[in-house]
C-alpha cells in the first residue's frame, strides 16, 4: 500500500512540474512569481474625471449599487442646494473607491469640494472585498501599473504566509486562476459551440440574459445578498484597530486631505441588524472606533444604520432601496448633509 | 435573521488552512501521548475546542446534555424499575432541544398560517437563535446510545470522558457519519497504536474528499444556486438544475464523509461508510441502503422496525395495509423532517415513503433482483429519474415555487436559456465523469492499478487549481 502512495506522490510531483513549467512559459511569469495580479496592459480609464469635468459638481457621491438605488443625485442637488454628481459602481467596495479617488477624483479639474462615500458596516476596512473574479476586470480598468499599494492591500495582505509562499514558488497555485479559467472556458464553449454555434461572447451574453438580476426571485436574491455579505461580519473584520492599518481608509483620508477634498462617510442601513440592540457588541465597538477615528481625522460620519424612518417597506431587499425608499432617503440625506456638513 | 451572537462565528471547515494547522498539531501531540486514556482526554479537549471555536455557548450545551445522558444511562442500570422514566427524560431533553432549535420557528409559522387562513390575526412566535451546529447529527448519536442501553442491547460506559468523546468526536460532530455507540465506543475504550494501515486508508479518502468538495461540489453549486434563484426557470433549465444538484449533493456530502473518515483513520479509528454508489440504485429501498447509510440504518432500527413490531404486536398481519404502508411512510416523513424544517423536505420524505410502498406493492421491495441486463437498465433509469425529481423538490426554494414553475414555465423561456442548458449540462457531464472514474478504475486488472494513483494525483492537482482565494467573490468568476 505504501508503494501506491509513493506512486501517487511521484505522479503528483511530475504533473505539478509539467503544468508549472508550461504555465511559466505560457504566461512568461518569471520565477519566483510575483504575487497579486498584473495591473498593466490596459490604459487606466478616466471616465469619472471626464464626468466631473463636464458636471462640475461641488459634491461627488461615491458608492456601490446601494448608492445607485438609494440616492437621486438631481433631487439631492436641489434639496441641498449644491450641485452633486453620483458615481455608483455596482459591486464596488473600498479598493475601487480608493482607485476612483486617487486616479480620477483627486486629479479632476475642477476638483469637487466634498466627496461622500457610502458604505455598509465594515466595508471601509475590508480591502480584499470585491477585488477578484468578475470584479477584477473593473478594478483593472481603473488601476494603473503604479498602483502597487492596491496590489499589496487588496491581494497580498489578505493571503496567509502559506498562501503567499505557495503563490510565489508554486506556479500551479500562483497561476490557478488562469488555469481554471482555461478549463472552464473550454467547458462553456465546447458543446455550445458545436451544437448551437455559440462561443465566447455569445455564451456570456446568453448566461447574463438567462440569469439576469430582474429574473431572480426577490426573496431568494435577498438571502443570497445576506450570505454574500457574511464576509463583512467575520470576527477578524470586526477588529477596527487591526483592520485599519491594512485598509485603504488611511490612504483615502490622506489623498483627500492633500487634494483639499472634504470627506463625508455615510453608513447606510441594512436589514441584517436594523436595530442597535440587535447588533453584536463587536460590531458596535467597531463603529465606535471608526467614528472616533474619522472625527480625529476631520471627516464627517453620517450614520443611518439604525434610523427608524427607513422602514422595511422602503427596501426591495436586505440592502437596496426601492423607488419610494430612494425618495425618502434622498430627502433624509440632504437634510443630514445640510445639518452636519454645510453647517 | 441571524441572532446577535452568531455573526461572530468563524466556522472551521475541514478544507480551511486553519483546520489543517489545527489537525497537524493535534495529530503530533495525540500520537505522542501513547496511552488511550490520555489520548481520549486530549481528543475530547480538542473536540470541544473545535466545536467551541464555532460557538462557545453551544459547546457548553453539548457538554452538559451529553453528561446528562451519561448519568441517565447509568441510572437506568442502577434503578432498573425506573428505566422508562430515565428514558423519557432523555427523550424529552434531546428531542426537545432539537425541536426547539430546529423546528420551533417552522411549526410556529405553519400554525400561524393555518390560523390566519381561518381568519384569526395571529403573529407567529419567533425564536431568534441559531441552530447549534451538528445538533441533528449528535442528537441521533445520543439517542441511539440511550435507546440501546434502555433496551439492554449494550451496557452503559463507565467513563464520562469516553462517552463525551463518542458524541463530540470532532471529525463527526458537525455532519456525521452517525456512528453507533457499539461501533465507536469500543474503539474509544481500546488501546490504539499507530499503524501504517491507518495512513494507507486515510490518504485516498482525504484526496477524494478534497477533490469532491473543492472541485466538484463548490463548482456545481454556483450553477445550481443561479438556477434555483430564478423566479421562473424554463422546465429544461429546471431539469438541468435538478441534475446538477443531484451531482452537487452527492459530491458535497460524500466529500465531508470521506474527509471525516480519513481524519478518523489518522487518529486510529475506523468509522462507518455513508455512501455506496447510491445513484446506481434500482429501487427506493436500495437507494436508502446506499445513501447516507448511517442515517438510514438509524431510522430503520429506531423508527421503522419498532413501528412495524408495534403494529404486528397489535394484531395487524404482516401483509396488511397498515403494516405495509405506515412504517415506511412515517419513517421517511421523519427522514424528511430531519433533513430540514420546511415543507419541501417533509414532502421529499413523503415522496420516498410513497415510492417505497409503491415499489413494494409492485413486488420490487428490498430483496428484488433484476432478471436480465435490460431489466437492470430499465429499473436503474426509472429509479434515477425518481432520484433527480426528488432532488428538484428538495432543492426548490418552496413548494409554491415548484408548483408555479411546473404549471407556468415553458420548456425554454428564451433562446439564451438553451445555451445556458448546454453549458450547465456540459459541466455536469464533465464533473460526473471525473466522479465516475474511480469506480471504473476499480474494474481494471491488477497490472493497470497504477492508473488509480495517477487519477488521485490528477485529482490533487485539480484541488490546488480550484482552491479558493481568501475573499468570497473568487468562486463567482465563472458565471
Amino acid at each position: 500500500m505504501m508503494r501506491r502512495f509513493l506512486l501517487f506522490l511521484t505522479f503528483f510531483l511530475v504533473l505539478c512540474g509539467l503544468i508549472s513549467r508550461d504555465t511559466v512559459v505560457r504566461y512568461d511569469t518569471g520565477y519566483p512569481l510575483s504575487l497579486g495580479p498584473d495591473l498593466g496592459g490596459i490604459e487606466t480609464r478616466q471616465v469619472f474625471r471626464q464626468e466631473i469635468a463636464e458636471a462640475r459638481p461641488d459634491v461627488v457621491l461615491l458608492g456601490d449599487s446601494v448608492l445607485r438605488d438609494s440616492v437621486d443625485a438631481k433631487a439631492f442637488s436641489s434639496l441641498a442646494g449644491i450641485p452633486a454628481h453620483r458615481i455608483a459602481q455596482g459591486g464596488s467596495a473600498s479598493a475601487f473607491w480608493y482607485l476612483a479617488l486617487k486616479n480620477s477624483i483627486a486629479d479632476a479639474s475642477p476638483k469637487p469640494e466634498t466627496l461622500v462615500i457610502f458604505f455598509r458596516d465594515t466595508m471601509l476596512t475590508s480591502p480584499g472585498l470585491r477585488v477578484t473574479g468578475d470584479y477584477f476586470a473593473v478594478i483593472n480598468e481603473f488601476a494603473g501599473e503604479e498602483d502597487t499599494l492596491l496590489v499589496e492591500l487588496a491581494y497580498i495582505n489578505p493571503m496567509s504566509w502559506l498562501e503567499q509562499a505557495a503563490g510565489r514558488y508554486l506556479p500551479l497555485y500562483g497561476e490557478r486562476i488562469n488555469l481554471r479559467e482555461i478549463l472552464e472556458t473550454r467547458l462553456k464553449n465546447t458543446l455550445s459551440g458545436a451544437w448551437l454555434d455559440c462561443r465566447g461572447e455569445c455564451v456570456q451574453q446568453a448566461l447574463d440574459e438567462t440569469f439576469a438580476g430582474e429574473k431572480q426571485d426577490a426573496g431568494e436574491a435577498d438571502q443570497a445578498i445576506v450570505r454574500a455579505e457574511d464576509y463583512l461580519y467575520r470576527l477578524e473584520e470586526l477588529n477596527f484597530e487591526r483592520r485599519l492599518e491594512k485598509s485603504f481608509l488611511p490612504e483615502i483620508l490622506r489623498i483627500a486631505e492633500e487634494a483639499g477634498i472634504h470627506l463625508v462617510f455615510v453608513r447606510t442601513k441594512t436589514w441584517r441588524y436594523p436595530d442597535l440592540e440587535d447588533e453584536p457588541a463587536a460590531l458596535q465597538r467597531y463603529h465606535q472606533d471608526l467614528a472616533a477615528y474619522l472625527e480625529e481625522n476631520g471627516a464627517v460620519l453620517i450614520d443611518f444604520s439604525h434610523d427608524p424612518r427607513l422602514a422595511r417597506q422602503l427596501y426591495k431587499d436586505g440592502i437596496h432601496m426601492n423607488a419610494d425608499g430612494r425618495e425618502v432617503f434622498t430627502r433624509l440625506l440632504a437634510a443630514a448633509f445640510l445639518e452636519q456638513v454645510i453647517r | 435573521m441571524p441572532p446577535a451572537d452568531t455573526v461572530l462565528e468563524n466556522p472551521v471547515s475541514f478544507t480551511s488552512v486553519t483546520f489543517i494547522i489545527f489537525f497537524a498539531g493535534l495529530f503530533a501531540v495525540y500520537w505522542l501521548l501513547r496511552r488511550s486514556r490520555w489520548q481520549n482526554l486530549f481528543l475530547l479537549a480538542a473536540s470541544f475546542f473545535f466545536y467551541a471555536w464555532v460557538s462557545p455557548w453551544y459547546a457548553v450545551l453539548l457538554a452538559a446534555t451529553t453528561a446528562a445522558d451519561f448519568y441517565l444511562a447509568l441510572g437506568m442500570v442502577r434503578w432498573q424499575n425506573r428505566r422508562k422514566t430515565f428514558l423519557v427524560f432523555s427523550l424529552i431533553m434531546n428531542l426537545g432541544m432539537l425541536g426547539f432549535f430546529k423546528y420551533f420557528n417552522f411549526f410556529s409559522a405553519s400554525a400561524a398560517a393555518v390560523l390566519q387562513g381561518i381568519g384569526l390575526a395571529v403573529e407567529p412566535a419567533v425564536v431568534s437563535l441559531a441552530l447549534p451546529l451538528g445538533i441533528s447529527f449528535y442528537t441521533l448519536k445520543k439517542l441511539s446510545y440511550i435507546l440501546d442501553v434502555h433496551s439492554g442491547v449494550m451496557q452503559p460506559v463507565r467513563s464520562l470522558v469516553d462517552y463525551e468523546l463518542y458524541v463530540a468526536f470532532f471529525p463527526q460532530v458537525i455532519s456525521g457519519p452517525i456512528d453507533r455507540p457499539r461501533q465507536l465506543l469500543p474503539q474509544i475504550q481500546a488501546e490504539r497504536r499507530w499503524l501504517p494501515g491507518h495512513f494507507n486508508a486515510a490518504w485516498p479518502l482525504l484526496v477524494m474528499g478534497l477533490f469532491k468538495k473543492l472541485v466538484v461540489a463548490d463548482t456545481i453549486k454556483i450553477m445550481v444556486d443561479k438556477i434555483f434563484i430564478l423566479t421562473l426557470p424554463g422546465k429544461l433549465l429546471l431539469l438541468c438544475g435538478g441534475l446538477a444538484f443531484t451531482l452537487q449533493v452527492l459530491a458535497d456530502f460524500s466529500a465531508y464523509t470521506d474527509i471525516s473518515r480519513g481524519l478518523a483513520y489518522l487518529l486510529g479509528f475506523k468509522t462507518s461508510e455513508n455512501f455506496r454508489r447510491p445513484y446506481l440504485s434500482l429501487t427506493p429501498t436500495d437507494f436508502w441502503n446506499r445513501w447516507h447509510i448511517t442515517l438510514s440504518s438509524w431510522l430503520r432500527d429506531y423508527i421503522f422496525f419498532p413501528l412495524r413490531r408495534a403494529l404486528l404486536g397489535r394484531g395487524f398481519a404482516s401483509g396488511s395495509a397498515a403494516a405495509l404502508i405506515l412504517p415506511p411512510i412515517l419513517t421517511m416523513l421523519a427522514s424528511g423532517l430531519w433533513h430540514g424544517a420546511g415543507w419541501t423536505y417533509i414532502l421529499w420524505g413523503l415522496y420516498y415513503g410513497v415510492l417505497i410502498v409503491a415499489y413494494q406493492l409492485l413486488g420490487m421491495g428490498g430483496a428484488w433482483k433484476p432478471k436480465s441486463r435490460l431489466h437492470w437498465l430499465l429499473a436503474w433509469a426509472v429509479m434515477f429519474t425518481w432520484i433527480v425529481l426528488g432532488w428538484i423538490l428538495f432543492r426548490s426554494p418552496s413548494v409554491a415555487w415548484l408548483v408555479n414553475d411546473l404549471i407556468h414555465a415553458p420548456l425554454l423561456t428564451s433562446p439564451g436559456e438553451a445555451v445556458a442548458v448546454v453549458v450547465v449540462m456540459t459541466s455536469v457531464i464533465f464533473y460526473s465523469l471525473l466522479m465516475l472514474l474511480p469506480g471504473l478504475l476499480e474494474l481494471l486488472p491488477e497490472r493497470w492499478r497504477w492508473l488509480e494513483s495517477l487519477y488521485l494525483a490528477a485529482a490533487l492537482v485539480m484541488v490546488v487549481i480550484y482552491i479558493n482565494s481568501t475573499s468570497p467573490d473568487f468562486i463567482y468568476f465563472q458565471f
